[in-house]
């Protein structure tokens, strides 16, 4: 029997107990606030204007001469917008661009990489990254991105956890090309990467419902609420031809309205002015109990409140959520975002906005490792962030409205729309479409003239297929691979990996092209200390700690620290509500047994009913866990009975019978003694 | 009864092959020489006597320059039993020294492709060596005995199986020359029920050569190859009617086995615009008590032994001689190496065709999985993936009719992760399946079969997909289909003549397109 320690471990990054504090009062009713704050008119002035009443005072800015700034910012600063020198870069026989072009391509929605695996000169190439608000790609779209894949990518699209698609292996020569023809078929890659709102997320379940409806169309307008202005994108690509769609009008004028000091006035950035913001930006939108965004996990997270009547009223938001982290600095970690408060449904952009200025103005710009949002957060406090933000806000947070339980929804299988019409949610490992597989899925969704949907998950929903299609449908994908999820093994259903090797530059280790061996061998270890093949765990694998494929959601996930290396953390769940923990380092991935083995048969001894596994390394701790690996030895075997198939007739199990009665046992009993008695004497061939 | 006389004359015509046979002692030479020489392929009289050990020669028809011979090696696999330890053995066999791919046959056997001359020792010794056997696979002689592959465990399904193998064990060569060349004379068969070696024996009416290595078949063998398929009542997922012998299992109320229903004369092989060839379904010839079957089986064999044409091998088939015989001769000729009469045929219920796809009990407690593949290739992932399942499990298979494979003797845990891992790798339950491709059926064709005139099997999706769209065009519902099947040649080995919608090769990208047949 082993001592248990007092208490679990500490983490490696402690987040504060910070309680909601409800304010005692407001200073005006919220109507009259409003109407004051938006009415509010804009002096002419050439610096930044202030209205003659002002509900709340804006923040100094401090200005010094002395302040530092990382390299970025400068290249940023010198850009004119985003386009200097990339523009002139894109126009050489290189294959590559400069170092100064190389961040600015990321506003574009693409990063120059190079096949990491070859020797010799480097093959560069450009990843491109779509942006598609809710996962929503136009039947028009998806057909142009598979034939992209082909005639200028490396064969194969891949689908994102941020619901976008991404192409791989683009050259130089054809970047022009590639993001023209995106755009002009209703698509766009402005701002899927750079230091700027992100895609958007909302549950890509096409549900004809107010809430998952409303909760859409809010990602959507936030989405064109943040999207650049200066129109360096097109200036670029389409040699400034224009093709944004129109946009509603409170987006416009959320975007335009200067009442509390969030614009730069006549800036052709009015809200990322020329700095941008200091880092990446993410924001995901949600309706109770719906967490297939991983809404904790963003800068953002914003969850639509509803009356009795199902109609939307509010908003939850969430801050600080962020999953980048780097290796051996402590004081990087991922963090979970944290209440912010309630909005009022027709203020939610106002609300964005003052987050959104909150950290263009105070988020770090000096070491891009600690820009993100979360730190701010981290170092300010709830409190003081919200005091903050809502100066630019104009108006004091409600207090957050009760939520019931978060679930992780998959949205895979076949589902009614509502509307009379089916989607149909198609698990693909690794987000990854190739092959048989992408070549069907095109015929399917060209013949039938689907819509699709990115999930947050990496899969891809097929929409408005009207019930006559079903069968056809169901049976030509299941023949290119894309099975029912009845047909596919629970452990890659909630599995992801990022795509490491051998494009990404941040990669250390192998990771989607690594997952399918390692769940194969997680499979064999559940096989073998007795997990039934129903069970399963949310496993999530990233080559680098960037976190792009969320392992530190994740029940057990594996973060590459070295060559065929990994960090193991555990303690996420499956709702994707709990944060993992760093729980071993260095673990060559051929060792993987050594852990995963006592920690899974631990799991199945000492669970409490139902228990999760990340619920119950949580419960138990991780000193305890690891002395259990230390001194595992293996499974103990359960003595195991065998059947010598004895037949007997009538006469003889009868007379059987009543010589065991007189010894008061059954005719089985019996028949054992005797076997017994007679193997004891004649062992070793000695006949009595 | 009067043995037929036999005419001896010296001016009989024989065809080249019979000549081969004849100075062969017994299937040996110049094959067993051949075998031993640098040369990549073997000689014109010993690619005809291999093809007795299960071989035939083929060389790759679409690369130019010189040939790149190669041999195709088939396996003999009575009712289509695979025993865990040959597919393992197969699947390894492929990836060493085959093209990667096994080929499941309509015969219910494998075909491995691409093996070299200096390799072919090696692998047939392997087969050998591990439960399995290519003897008889090809050549003048009987073929691969049919059985339905479904392992149910019921008595009429258990005695067609029985009798199969034992029909295959009869007519088995005798003369060992197989294993005088693959394993060095090494013996390695297992014990036959003495009911054949009886029957095999037994020389009452004069059917046997007294005092001859090979009983049965003598120096000449058969005139052609020779076709036996086992079924019960309504079970025709064995195409009964297309063997030159189909025997069907009679049983009692009670469901025992009584006897058997025989058929004759049915074959699918036909040369283009030669219209005095043909294919043809087998006609019933009569009944026999089951412990007669071996002798009337022997005795029809006998009877084509000694009158099926020898000079033409074009008209060598028993479907020719009972054409121009008619049965009533037919059957007074078998009845006197028979030694009885046959009984009146028994009334049988319809055929029906059963795929056996999907998941069904055994009847013994244990499940069986019919898995879909398309033309009976099994490759890349796929093949990977059913190795592994066959191995973790330890499974035995069987080989159907319709090119699919059966995994057998399941237990009920095993169901759903054997199902999870097939399906990933393409090996879908049946409701997966278009229903045109669970039908359809394709021979290898180009480009390794010397007869193939133009594509089946590589030209097989693109077809259905096709048809597919038609159907859609005109208005079919994707449940409705048809008996699809594509020959690249006339020689009917995906037996196209028994298709709603058969297509033969007959030039370039060209079709006849038959049509007629019922499922």
């Amino acid at each position: 029997m082993t001592t248990s320690f007092g208490g679990p471990a500490t983490t490696s990054a402690p987040l504060k107990d910070t309680k909601l504090q409800i304010p005692s009062f407001h200073c005006f009713s919220s109507a009259s606030a409003s109407a004051l704050s938006r009415n509010a008119l804009s002096l002419p002035s050439s610096t930044r204007s202030f209205s003659l009443i002002r509900a709340v005072s804006t923040p100094a800015q401090s200005e010094t001469a002395t302040v530092k700034r990382s390299k970025v910012e400068i290249f940023k600063e010198q850009s004119n917008f985003i386009r200097y020198p990339l523009n002139e870069d894109m126009l050489t026989d290189a294959p590559n661009i400069g170092e100064a072009a190389t961040q600015l391509i990321k506003f574009h929605g693409s990063y120059q990489q190079y096949n990491r695996e070859e020797r010799g000169s480097r093959s560069y190439s450009f990843m491109i990254r779509t942006k598609n608000p809710c996962g929503k790609v136009s039947n028009q779209l998806y057909l142009t991105m598979d034939d992209l894949a082909d005639q200028f990518g490396i064969g194969t699209l891949r689908l994102t956890t941020r619901q976008t698609f991404q192409l791989h292996g683009v050259l130089k020569k054809d970047l022009k090309t590639v993001m023209a023809t995106i755009i002009r078929n209703m698509g766009s890659t402005l701002g899927a990467c750079g230091d700027l709102n992100r895609n958007v997320l909302a549950p890509a379940a096409p549900l004809v419902r107010k809430d998952y409806l409303f909760a859409q169309q809010t990602a959507e307008n936030i989405a064109a609420l943040l999207a650049p202005q200066s129109g360096f994108y097109y200036d670029i690509w389409v040699d400034g031809e224009k093709f944004l769609t129109s946009e509603p009008p409170e987006v416009v004028q959320a975007r335009n309205d200067n009442s509390h000091g969030t614009n730069f006035p006549d800036s052709p950035e009015p809200i990322y002015g020329t700095q941008f913001l200091p880092r990446k930006f993410k924001i995901a939108v949600t309706v109770p109990t719906d967490n297939s965004v991983d809404i904790l996990t963003n800068d953002i997270g914003v969850v639509v409140v509803m009356d009795d009547d199902g109609e939307p009223q509010g908003f939850n938001i969430y801050v600080g959520g962020g999953m980048g982290r780097t290796h051996r600095l402590e004081t990087t970690f991922p963090r979970l975002a944290e209440p912010l408060g309630y909005v009022p449904k027709e203020d939610i952009l106002y609300a964005v906005k003052a987050i959104v200025v909150t950290q263009r103005e105070n988020g770090r710009r000096d070491d891009r490792k600690y820009s993100r949002l979360k730190y701010l957060i981290s170092s300010w406090g709830i409190e003081k962030f919200r005091g903050v933000v809502e100066q630019y806000y104009g108006k004091k947070f409600e207090p957050f409205r009760a939520l019931p339980e978060w679930e992780f929804k998959s949205y895979l299988g076949w589902h009614e729309q509502g509307d009379g019409k089916f989607f149909y949610g198609l698990h693909v490992d690794n987000g990854r479409i190739g092959g048989k597989m992408k070549k069907t899925l095109r015929e399917v969704i060209e013949k039938y003239n689907l819509n699709a949907r990115i999930t947050p998950n990496q899969n891809i929903i097929l929409t408005d297929v009207r019930a006559a299609w079903k069968r056809p449908i169901t049976t030509t994908l299941a023949q290119a691979g894309l099975l029912q999820p009845r047909f596919v093994d629970p452990l890659n259903i909630t599995a992801m990996a990022c795509p490491a090797f051998p494009l990404c530059p941040l990669a250390i280790t192998e990771a989607e092209r690594g997952i399918p061996n390692i769940l194969k061998r997680i499979r064999a270890v559940f096989d073998k200390v007795g997990l039934k093949y129903s069970e399963s765990v949310v496993v999530r694998i990233t080559g680098c700690p960037n976190g792009c494929a969320r392992p530190y959601m994740a029940e057990l996930g594996l973060v590459g620290d070295g060559p065929n290396s990994y960090q193991i953390w555990l303690g996420g769940n499956h709702k994707q509500t709990s944060l993992a923990r760093s729980f071993m380092d260095r673990v060559k991935l051929l060792d993987l047994e050594k852990v995963l083995e006592p920690l899974f048969y631990y799991w199945k001894q000492k669970r409490q009913s139902k228990e999760s596994f990340g619920d119950f390394t949580n419960r138990m701790g991780f000193e305890k866990l690891k002395e259990y690996i230390e001194k595992w030895e293996g499974p103990v075997v359960a003595p195991s009975r065998h059947n010598l198939k004895l037949f007997a007739d009538k006469e003889t199990y009868e007379a059987m019978d009543e010589l065991a009665k007189l010894q008061n046992k059954n005719a089985h009993q019996l028949a054992m003694e005797v076997i017994r008695n007679y193997v004891a004497t004649n062992q070793n061939g000695k006949g009595e | 009864v009067s043995t037929p006389a036999q005419s001896e004359t010296a001016t009989v015509k024989r065809s080249k092959v019979e000549i081969f046979k004849e100075q062969s002692n017994f299937i040996r030479y110049p094959l067993n020489e051949d075998i031993l020489t640098d040369a990549p392929n073997i000689s014109e009289a010993a690619t005809q006597l291999i093809k007795f050990h299960g071989s035939y020669q083929q060389y790759n028809r679409e690369e130019r320059g010189s040939r790149s011979y190669s041999f195709m090696i088939r396996t003999k696999n009575p009712c289509g039993k695979v025993s865990n330890q040959l597919y393992l053995t197969m699947d390894d066999l492929a990836d060493q020294f085959g093209i990667g791919t096994l080929r499941l046959t309509t015969r219910q056997t494998f075909q491995l492709h691409g093996v070299l001359k200096k390799d072919l020792k090696t692998v047939m010794g392997t087969i050998i060596r591990n439960m399995g056997s290519t003897l008889g696979a090809c050549g003048d002689l009987n073929r691969n005995v049919l059985a339905p592959a479904a392992p149910l465990a019921r008595k009429d399904y258990l005695f067609a199986q029985q009798t199969a193998e034992n029909i295959a064990a009869l007519l088995a060569p005798q003369s060992g020359f197989y294993y005088d060349i693959w394993v060095d004379g090494e013996k390695i068969l297992t014990s036959e029920p003495p009911e054949v070696v009886q029957a095999r024996n037994d020389n009452s009416h004069g059917t046997n050569f007294p005092d001859s290595p090979e009983p049965i078949y003598g120096t000449q063998f058969l005139p052609r190859k020779f076709k036996i398929a086992v079924t019960v009542p309504t079970d025709n997922s064995v195409d009964i009617l297309t063997n030159d012998i189909g025997v069907v299992v009679v049983t009692d109320d009670d469901g025992e086995p009584q006897g058997f229903n025989i058929y004759v004369g049915g074959g699918m092989g036909r040369t283009h615009r030669l219209e005095t060839t043909f294919p043809r379904l087998a006609e019933p010839i009569g009944y026999v008590p089951k412990e007669d079957i071996l002798y009337a089986v022997k005795a029809i064999v006998v009877t084509q032994r000694e009158n099926g044409r020898r000079d033409d091998r074009k008209y060598s088939r028993l479907k020719y001689l009972i054409s121009s015989w008619g049965i009533e001769k037919f059957r007074s000729v078998v009845e006197q190496y028979y030694g009885k009469k046959f009984e009146p045929f028994r009334a049988l219920p319809e055929w029906e065709f059963k795929s056996y796809l999907g998941w069904h009990e055994q009847g013994d407690g244990k499940l069986f999985y019919g898995l879909h593949v398309d033309n009976g290739r099994i490759g890349g992932n796929m093949k990977k993936t059913l190795r592994e399942v066959i191995e973790k499990y330890n499974l035995n298979v069987r080989i159907t009719p319709n090119q699919n494979i059966i995994l057998t003797d399941v237990r009920a845990a095993w169901k759903r992760p054997i199902t999870t891992t097939l399906a990933q790798a393409g090996l879908l339950q049946p409701r997966f399946v278009d229903p045109l491709n669970i039908t359809a059926m394709a021979c290898p064709a180009f480009p390794l079969c010397p007869l193939a005139i133009t594509e089946a099997e590589r030209g097989i999706p693109n077809i259905l997909k096709r048809i597919r769209d038609v159907f859609d065009k005109v208005g079919l519902k994707y449940s409705e289909s048809v008996v699809v099947r594509i020959t690249g040649c006339p020689n009917g080995c995906a037996r196209p003549y028994m298709a709603e919608l058969g297509l033969v090769g007959d030039g370039p990208n060209s079709y006849q397109i038959w049509l007629g047949g019922t499922p």
